[in-house]
């Protein structure tokens, strides 16, 4: 196995006395999907927000292809692309419009940002809709928009919260195929989805979090060859997330 | 269905209660807003009223300076007018009072110069003007000083009635005076007259003395009878000329009937005069007895003692009357000297008069109006130049308009900002936060420039407001208090997190300052820490700027107060909007 991009090493996040996140590790690997699932209150917007460099970590550090980057946070950002479980854009504006006002917040010169915006619109499928105002996009054109800004600085990892919520069964699937078309483009992606049968189906890695910690990091094959007296994957993850498995 | 509507309205309410905020501000926030109008607005006397004065030098203005001066109202003394004016548009003064330069013993004229573009002030400073030195009153003023003066003029008559009385009596001293003078040469030549008929007598009361002892001495021996004849015919003679003189002195005391101490006694002198006619025809035929007969008889010698002690008796009565006569002429002279000195005063009292008369006779009806009116006020709107009414209130105006659209529209767009989707990524890109308020600040102040570019052209058309005598100076002042209502609007949208929570903080922040400025009533009205704490409120900070700077065309040095105090909100507001916006994003 290559040597991972992103490594959280032992990252733990306080709020007051309650600690939220303890003692967390987790390994990004390149060109893997990495599903994170778990119930609701289990940690995963203060995981999300650790991993984004929105929080700070209270303890641990976070290693980069094995460069320090805990209290670099504006590298962190640099190197992460985040989309949101609601779509983060303006819907007044155009998709070019949208395109170009955060890859100017990123730095990017006209040159690069044309280029990278063909790229992008190219791979989420929307270079068709370039001039359409982004609020009369269809729900599944908009979660793409979303993916293509997030993409617009060309991260490495690509963390993803609910990317399916509210989105109908087909376009879910379409969501999901251009997931793994995107970590079959060499970039890394961190999911954050209770759609536990498309996790299972597209991700590389899936880590169980409760009470703020990975209780359990595995492939898909690894759960079901471990579990295989549950027939499903929502069965395998009510037990382990229950402690069951201990 | 009043069921459901009751169900709806009830939600509705708990909704509204249940967030502490929106309690706040619908509960306590009125309550508050009532607070801060009764405070501002419970007051209706004038205070810290500071009256410019330029007079002349050694100019009696104590008077009409100790009526304007109150315990709300200072003096202050300048050496020049316009350097009063100069204080004035600082507002260092409120109004200046210029004396004219003939002014005197609370007489002559006085010029109010007041700022005429703090258009609620005005009412209140003429107002209180007028009452001090009554202008306000001036027709009933008028009628009163005509009543005056017909009252002095009612007076200058009188005094001259009196005048004549005065020459009159004048006029009855001269003939007393002439009546004494002549009264007193009478009495000399009474005297004069007198004098000598009184000593002869004298000389005949001593000659007949000497007759009767010669002839007690020759009766008694054998005398020569030729030589006794000779003698009685002397002595008939002396007699004859003695009754003449006492008829001569008769007539003139009976005519000097103005002896006050003296009495004329008639019978006596008649008593005489018979005893000397007696006498004398006695002798008369004893000269004749004795040229016949020669014999000479004692007859003669008790007939002489008899006409003797009559004229001892005249004599002593002529004494008195000698001594009375000097007596009465030396009082008559005192009297004269006295009259005289009288006449002297008089003749100067009259003098007097002529003096009074002539003075009182200059006054009129005319001249009502000055003696009641001895300081005449005019009042000098400043500045000079013409400015309709609208232009006048265009500062506040504008200052109403910009913080209420700054405010709102400000935390219009950073509430759409921070409740938009798209806001959370904001915070993944790797730039400094300052950038997102600072674009939106910078935002803000576009749209509020435009809309005020538009206003501008509607004022500078239709009120005719002149933005050009100091635009740059008006611009700057108009950026800083934009600047700083688009801060506070901003502020109250990072801080508060739900929409109408903030639209309503930031209403109420809008209508606090508004209530407690000067828009409605001038400071000067207000109690005096409410003034005091207004005078910092940035509404009236930039409604003086605006003023100052397009009416008075003052420049920044001359508004180092204003610009500084704004400066320093900016400041303040811009350190509050940076921690509200980490607040705000603490809680994303």
């Amino acid at each position: 196995m290559a040597e991972p991009l992103v490594v959280f090493d032992a990252i733990s996040k306080c709020f007051g006395k309650k600690k939220v996140i303890k003692n967390l590790t987790l390994s990004i690997h390149p060109n893997e999907i990495f599903g994170i699932i778990g119930r609701s209150g289990a940690g995963k917007s203060t995981l999300l927000k650790l991993l984004i460099g929105f929080y700070t970590v209270d303890s641990g550090t976070i290693w980069y292809k094995g460069k320090n980057i805990t209290t670099n946070t504006s590298f962190l950002k640099r190197i992460i692309g985040f989309c949101t479980q609601e779509n983060s854009f303006y819907p007044e504006l155009t998709v070019h419009e949208n395109i170009f006002y955060y890859g100017k917040l990123y730095s990017l010169s006209s040159a690069d940002l044309k280029k990278q915006e063909h790229d992008v619109l190219g791979l989420v499928g929307l270079s068709s809709s370039k001039n359409t105002v982004a609020g009369d996009l269809s729900g599944g054109m908009k979660r793409r928009l979303d993916f293509a800004i997030s993409l617009i600085h060309n991260p490495a990892v690509l963390i993803l919260d609910e990317p399916t919520s509210g989105l109908d069964p087909i376009t879910e699937k379409i969501i999901w195929n251009l997931i793994k078309n995107l970590s079959s483009k060499g970039i890394s992606i961190i999911v954050i989805s209770h759609m536990l049968d498309f996790v299972e189906k597209y991700c590389d890695m899936i880590g169980f979090l409760s009470e703020g910690q990975i209780i359990l990091n595995a492939s898909p094959s690894t759960l079901r060859k471990k579990y295989s007296t549950k027939q499903t994957f929502a069965e395998i993850f009510e037990h382990i997330i229950e402690g069951k498995d201990t | 269905m009043i069921n459901t509507l009751f169900s709806i309205i009830i939600k509705n309410l708990r909704l509204v209660f249940r967030n502490w905020t929106s309690f706040l501000l619908l509960v306590l926030g009125p309550l508050f807003l009532i607070l801060i109008i009764g405070f501002a607005f419970s007051s209706e006397t004038l205070h810290d009223i500071s009256i410019g004065v330029h007079a002349p030098l050694n100019a009696g203005i104590q008077d009409i300076v100790d009526a304007l001066e109150s315990e709300e109202v200072s003096i202050v003394y300048f050496h020049r007018i316009d350097t009063c004016i100069r204080a004035m548009t600082h507002y260092a003064v409120t109004l200046c009072a210029d004396f004219s330069s003939d002014f005197g013993n609370a007489t002559g004229s006085i010029t109010f110069y007041y700022d005429t573009t703090r258009y609620n002030l005005v009412h209140y400073i003429l107002e209180y003007l007028k009452d001090k030195v009554a202008i306000s009153s001036e027709q009933i003023s008028l009628e009163l000083a005509e009543q005056v003066f017909f009252d002095i003029k009612q007076f200058v008559t009188d005094m001259e009635t009196g005048q004549q009385q005065v020459h009159d009596l004048q006029k009855s001293a001269l003939i007393l005076q002439e009546d004494l003078v002549t009264a007193h040469n009478d009495v000399v030549l009474a005297q004069d007259a007198f004098l000598p008929q009184y000593m002869k007598i004298k000389d005949m009361q001593h000659q007949l003395n000497q007759t009767v002892f010669q002839y007690s001495e020759q009766y008694s021996k054998n005398a020569n009878r030729t030589l006794v004849l000779a003698d009685l015919v002397t002595e008939r003679d002396t007699l004859v000329a003695f009754n003449t003189s006492v008829a001569g002195i008769q007539d003139t005391l009976s005519a000097a009937t103005f002896f006050s101490n003296f009495t004329y006694n008639e019978t006596l002198f008649t008593g005489v005069y018979d005893s000397v006619t007696e006498t004398t025809v006695f002798l008369d035929s004893s000269i004749k007895y004795l040229n016949a007969t020669m014999d000479l008889t004692t007859l003669t010698i008790n007939q002489t003692t008899k006409i003797l002690q009559h004229i001892d008796l005249i004599v002593g009565y002529l004494d008195a009357m000698n001594l009375s006569l000097a007596e009465t002429e030396q009082k008559l002279r005192f009297d004269i000297e006295n009259i005289d000195r009288g006449i002297q005063n008089l003749e100067g009292l009259s003098a007097s008069f002529d003096v009074y008369i002539a003075k009182f006779s200059s006054i009129n009806e005319t001249t009502a109006e000055k003696f009641l009116h001895p300081i005449t006020a005019s009042f000098q709107p400043l500045p000079s130049e013409y400015h309709s009414k609208t232009a006048l209130v265009f500062p506040i105006i504008l200052i109403f308009m910009l913080s209420f659209i700054s405010i709102l529209l400000s935390n219009m767009l950073v509430l759409n900002e921070a409740h938009s989707h798209a806001y959370f990524r904001s915070f993944l890109i790797p730039i400094n936060n300052l950038f997102f308020i600072l674009g939106l600040f910078i935002t803000t102040l576009l749209l509020i420039g435009f809309q005020l570019l538009v206003f501008f052209v509607v004022a500078y058309v239709s009120f005719g407001v002149n933005f050009f005598m100091n635009l740059p100076v008006f611009l700057l002042s108009v950026l800083l208090a934009t600047m700083l209502y688009v801060l506070v609007g901003m502020f109250f949208g990072y801080l508060v997190k739900q929409r109408q929570t903030s639209l309503l903080m930031s209403l109420f922040f809008s209508l606090i300052m508004f209530f407690f400025s000067d828009v409605i009533l001038p400071l000067e009205i207000m109690p005096r820490v409410a003034a005091f704490i207004a005078q910092f409120n940035p509404l009236v900070v930039a409604e003086d700027l605006f003023r100052q700077t397009l009416f008075f065309g003052h420049g920044i040095r001359e508004q180092l107060f204003g610009f500084g105090v704004l400066g320093i909100y900016i400041v303040f507001f811009s350190v509050l909007v940076i921690a509200a916006y980490y607040w705000n994003r603490k809680r994303q």
